[in-house]
Parts: structure tokens; C-alpha cells; sequence
């Protein structure tokens, strides 16, 4: 059969990022994705040499605007492991109510973005107007919607006192029946079903293989989550992976789902849990030594890799982002799928682009 | 009379930004910031838009592709810089593969601050930019009553 | 120690040899990457088994050529393709198709 080259992106309406694919079709049918990159890359790693190590934090926390929080909160564990400083307990429970707060609002906003890939408006605002609410939250505890710059090397730099807390908590759950009746949307009603049930199947051996990380991997099965190494406060914090063994694109909604629920189950146990005391001990002088941190951000596993020569530029930074992981695993579910549905594939991974060629 | 600035059409790409300011574009879509009250309506396609929107610096990669869309814009056409990355570079500036703010390749008319730019102040800049608009279609429909003018004298 | 780490240094000669054995035992490729040294490259290899990750760490000088790993982890070459641009890290192997190319840099900014 003639063979025809429709080339997708870097502009284009489904994903605000550039992403470019030359999807070669038999058809309707995708037979081969080839991917091209670099309309992002910056060279981000490579500016660790130049900044000052506390300095380079705020440039590791424009990475991505969307995991904002928990890239700069791994650079500060990467740092105090070098250093070798424990941070007060209170911090490390607020850094980890600032991390489900930024994974809720995350899922939320793939969650809306994915209802927009399968035309259905109404859902994709009413999941952004919930979103918002985890905006406001985000903006009362640290002065900033999306790149909060609260941590610091030894602790975080502002405290949210109790009556901030109750406030949140009282607000989650009005926020959690809203989100009851509108993922039963997306998991119950029969146009959505159709469009997401059975396309894009990854088998739990190509997830491996593959590379695919978070809600992508443990849709296909694996039960592994990196929150359970117990960073921050997590290791106090009792929640479930939640999996699915469906491994196409409903089971990664499901999964996304059922962690959004799992995030205000934490953020309710930090609260009862929170410690009275300090949120920060100075640090003091240069680093030496090399730290390797994994943490689980909304789109999965992120590694970061610090190595740093006691002086007051870090020799090597290097971030490791979930969606660098997932690449290969879209690629791999891109051939035999309907050419409507690409850019519901694509979305189905949650790519951040920014995050993948920083 | 006006005929542009009550239905702009308005297309948004992401330069080389960290998403941040993306996100803050497409939530001033949403309803609680809602600009469509404004008649602004999200395109994906060069061809109909009147606002460019572009978050983040250029790179020496994207430097054709922004340049290739703002040419298949018709005129008149007010290009907006969102976020502080648009406007100079921003925290990457000094990256290897960063060439500078947008107005390094494309003329720009509005530049909004922020990092991230917050969504009041991108509807800020867009009706900044609806004025622009106004003036360009003005300027350029005197230049084209002008030129008939012209011939037939 | 919660998210601890274990290193292990591996030659280029045994580095295909030890990933066709890693990826027959079920562990997940993490990451690669590349430190510049003073007289070449630190490659750093991470496998994980379950939440158990292992460093592979591989010093080479700069004219040693890597064999590519994507046969066995097809995931690898996007990573290989990364080191090979931004180090000048030479890598025989990787699949050539010249449209795949990561960041579209001019030379090898961090060599």
C-alpha cells in the first residue's frame, strides 16, 4: 500500500509545547512515528558550571513550570545529601503537602488537556476550574501559582500555620465529591470509553523495556513507585500504588485518577502528623562529594545526579525526566493506532517537553 | 469603527519556555479567568490568527519555525511576548542554545512580565494589544485607501 | 538510609555483556549519562531492580568507542544519541537514521 508522510507538529493545537513527529500512515493507519527534537533545549545542565550552587537552584526550578515545586525540592535533597545535614521534620512535611498539592494540580490539568484532546470541552473546563482551587492553595502557602521557590538548601522558607492547614483540608472534601462525579465521567461514560478503552496497549514486559515510568508503567501493571524510598516525609505516610492491568490509555486515566485521590488522603495524614518546630538549619560553606536522588514527580520517576568539587559552582548537574523515559514508550505504541488518535496517544504519556530537553 | 479588536483571534506557541507561562495561557482560557468574555478565541492555525502569543526565548532551533509563523500570519498582526524568558531570555539567557528574547527574530509589540507571567497580567497584555491592532488595521487601511487614490487620480 | 545508591565500576568490554544479563533478569534501564573528566569520560549507567539501583560507572578517554546498548533497551539510544551531541562521546551503534536527532547543536557544547 502508498506509504504517505503527515508530519505533526511543532505547532499544533493539541499540545501547547513543540513536539515535532513525522507519522508515516498506511491509510489511516500510523505505521512508523520518527521523532525530531531541540525546539526547547536550552542547555540547562550545562549552566550549572556558571551559577552559583544556591543560585542554580531557581534555574533547576525552571526546568518545568508544571513540577516546578519538586524539581527544586530534589536539587535541595541532592545538596543536603552532599552536605550530609538532616532538615527539620517540619519542613520535611511541608515539602511533602507542597508535593501532592503540585501532583494534584498536575493530574488535573492532564486530565483537562486530555478531555480537550477527545473534544470534550465542558469536561476539560470543569477540571481546570477544580484545578484553580489547588492554584489558590498552592498561592496562599507560598506566594506563587506555579514556580513557588519556597525550598531552600536545609529546610523550606515559609511555614503554613494550622489554620492554613485546617483551611485545606476543610476545602478537600467538597473539592472530592466534585472530583467523584466528574472522573466517573471520564471512566463510566460511553464516548470516552469508546475513544480510550483498548488503544494503546504497552504489554508489562515493553513497559521494561521501554523505559516507561509512573502512571504509564504501573498502568501496565508494575507496582513501583518512588515515593515509597520515603523522601520528604513519606516514609511516615501511609498510601497505596494504585496500578491497573488494563495497559492501554483508560488505564492510565484510571490510575491518574486514583491518585489524585491517594494525594488527598496524604496531605490529610501530613496534616494530622505535621510536627511543631524550626523549617530551617543554615548550611553553610561549599559542597564536595556526589549525590544521586530519585523522586516520584506526577509524570513518574525523575532522577537527578549532583557531583560537586568544593567549589561554589557544581561541576555536573544532570536531571534525568520522567518523559525522556517515556518517549520511546509513545513511539512504541504510536504504530497501528488510528491517525485520530495520535494526539490523544501523545497526551496519554503526560509529556512535558520543557522537562525532556531543558 | 472598530472591526478587529472585538473578535481577535489569538494563536499561541511556546518558544522555549518551561511551560509555566503555557499553562498560565491556556488557564486564562478557563473559566475562571475567562477571556473569551473579551471575543478572544484560541486557534491552532497561523493562517487565522491575529495575536501571536509566544512564551519563552528563542532557541537556534525554533528561531525558522517562529519566524515561518509569523510570517503566515495575515496582516495586520501584533505579536505579544509573554513571561520574562520572551522578553530577554530571562534565567537562561546565558545558556548555550539560547538566542535571546523573541523581539531577536520577530518585531514584538506587547511584552508581558512574570515568571511566570500570572493570568491577569496576560489579559493585561492582550488588550493592550487589541489597541495595537486597531491602530495597525487603521494605518494600513489609510495606506490602502492611499494607494487607490493614487490610481485613479 | 532511605534512597540509597550502590556504585560499581564495569570496563567497555563487559558493558553489553552485563546489560543482556541485567535486562534477562527483569531490571529496568534507569537513566544514562555522561561526566567530562579532565582526560575523557565517566559514563554513569543506572539500572534499577525494584526501587534497588545500582550505579554502573564506566571511565573512558576520549577516542574510546562504547558499543550502543539499544538492542537490548531500545529506550537507551535517545540517551546514547544525547551523550554522542552534547560530549562528542563516541558510540558505534546507535541505529543511524539521520532525522533523529536530539537537540540540533551546533558542535558538542559540553565537551
Amino acid at each position: 500500500m502508498k506509504r504517505t508522510i503527515v508530519p505533526f507538529g511543532p505547532q499544533h493545537p493539541v499540545l501547547p509545547e513543540p513536539i515535532h513527529l513525522d507519522l508515516v500512515l498506511e491509510d489511516e493507519k500510523v505505521v512508523e512515528a520518527i521523532p525530531s527534537f531541540g525546539f526547547i533545549h536550552r542547555g540547562m545542565e550545562d549552566l550549572a558550571s556558571k551559577r552559583d550552587f544556591n543560585d542554580y537552584l531557581y534555574v533547576v526550578e525552571r526546568i518545568c513550570g508544571i513540577c516546578s515545586y519538586m524539581h527544586g525540592m530534589s536539587y535541595c535533597e541532592g545538596a543536603e545529601r552532599i552536605f550530609g545535614v538532616e532538615i527539620p521534620d517540619r519542613a520535611k512535611y511541608l515539602r511533602t503537602i507542597w508535593c501532592e498539592l503540585s501532583r494534584l494540580h498536575s493530574h488535573l490539568l492532564w486530565l483537562g488537556l486530555l478531555a480537550d484532546a477527545f473534544g470534550f470541552e465542558a469536561l476539560f473546563m470543569q477540571s481546570w476550574r477544580i484545578r484553580e482551587k489547588i492554584l489558590d492553595m498552592v498561592e496562599d502557602s507560598t506566594g506563587g501559582r506555579l514556580i513557588s521557590s519556597v525550598n531552600l538548601i536545609g529546610g523550606v522558607a515559609r511555614d503554613m500555620d494550622r489554620e492554613m492547614l485546617a483551611g485545606f483540608v476543610a476545602q478537600f472534601d467538597k473539592m472530592e465529591s466534585e472530583l467523584r462525579s466528574l472522573t466517573k465521567v471520564f471512566l463510566k461514560d460511553s464516548t470516552v470509553r469508546a475513544r480510550l478503552f483498548e488503544v494503546g496497549a504497552l504489554t508489562k514486559t515493553d513497559a521494561i523495556l521501554y523505559g516507561a515510568v509512573g502512571p504509564m508503567m504501573r498502568a501496565s501493571g508494575i507496582e513501583l513507585d518512588t515515593r515509597k524510598l520515603g523522601y520528604a516525609a513519606y516514609g511516615d505516610i501511609d498510601f497505596d500504588i494504585i496500578t491497573s492491568s488494563g495497559c492501554d490509555s483508560l488505564a492510565r486515566c484510571e490510575v491518574r485518577i486514583g491518585e489524585i485521590f491517594q494525594s488527598f488522603r496524604i496531605i490529610r495524614q501530613a496534616v494530622d502528623k505535621i510536627p511543631d518546630g524550626e523549617i530551617y538549619i543554615p548550611v553553610k560553606g561549599n559542597p564536595k562529594g556526589e549525590a544521586t536522588v530519585r523522586v516520584e514527580q506526577p509524570r513518574g520517576e525523575a532522577l537527578y545526579y549532583m557531583k560537586a568539587n568544593g567549589t561554589r559552582n557544581l561541576e555536573r548537574f544532570r536531571v534525568r525526566t520522567p518523559t525522556f523515559s517515556n518517549i520511546y514508550s509513545l513511539l512504541k505504541i504510536l504504530p497501528g493506532a488510528q491517525f485520530a488518535d495520535v494526539p490523544l496517544l501523545i497526551l496519554t504519556i503526560d509529556p512535558c517537553i520543557s522537562c525532556t530537553e531543558r | 469603527m472598530p472591526k478587529f479588536s472585538k473578535s481577535p483571534w489569538v494563536m499561541h506557541y511556546d518558544g522555549s519556555s518551561c511551560n509555566g507561562c503555557d499553562i498560565e495561557v491556556l488557564a486564562s482560557l478557563t473559566p475562571l479567568y475567562d477571556i473569551e468574555r473579551f471575543g478572544v478565541v484560541n486557534t491552532g492555525d497561523p493562517r487565522h490568527a491575529d495575536i501571536l502569543l509566544i512564551t519563552g526565548g528563542i532557541n537556534y532551533h525554533n528561531e525558522s519555525v517562529v519566524r515561518q509563523i509569523f510570517e503566515q500570519m495575515p496582516e495586520p498582526k501584533v505579536v505579544v511576548a509573554v513571561g520574562i524568558c520572551a522578553c530577554s531570555g530571562g534565567v537562561f539567557r546565558d545558556c548555550y542554545n539560547i538566542k535571546g528574547g523573541v523581539d531577536t527574530t520577530i518585531p514584538v509589540d506587547v511584552y508581558v512580565p512574570g515568571c511566570a507571567a500570572r493570568p491577569e497580567s496576560i489579559i493585561d497584555g492582550l488588550v493592550q494589544a487589541l489597541d495595537v491592532l486597531e491602530k495597525k488595521s487603521a494605518a494600513s487601511a489609510a495606506l490602502s485607501e492611499g494607494e487607490s487614490n493614487a490610481q485613479q487620480s | 538510609m532511605p534512597n540509597k545508591v550502590e556504585t560499581a565500576s564495569i570496563g567497555p568490554a563487559v558493558l553489553k555483556q552485563y546489560m543482556k544479563e541485567a535486562a534477562a533478569e527483569g531490571c529496568r534501564l534507569v537513566q544514562i549519562h555522561a561526566n567530562r573528566t579532565s582526560d575523557g569520560y565517566q559514563l554513569i549507567y543506572s539500572i534499577a531492580s525494584g526501587y534497588h539501583l545500582i550505579n554502573l560507572e564506566m571511565v573512558i578517554s576520549e577516542d574510546t568507542e562504547v558499543e550502543s546498548i539499544s538492542g537490548i533497551y531500545p529506550a537507551a539510544q535517545l540517551y546514547e544519541q544525547e551523550m554522542a551531541e552534547l560530549f562528542g562521546v563516541r558510540i558505534i551503534g546507535i541505529p543511524e537514521d539521520p532525522r533523529v536527532k536530539l537537540y540540533h547543536v551546533q558542535g558538542h557544547p559540553m565537551k
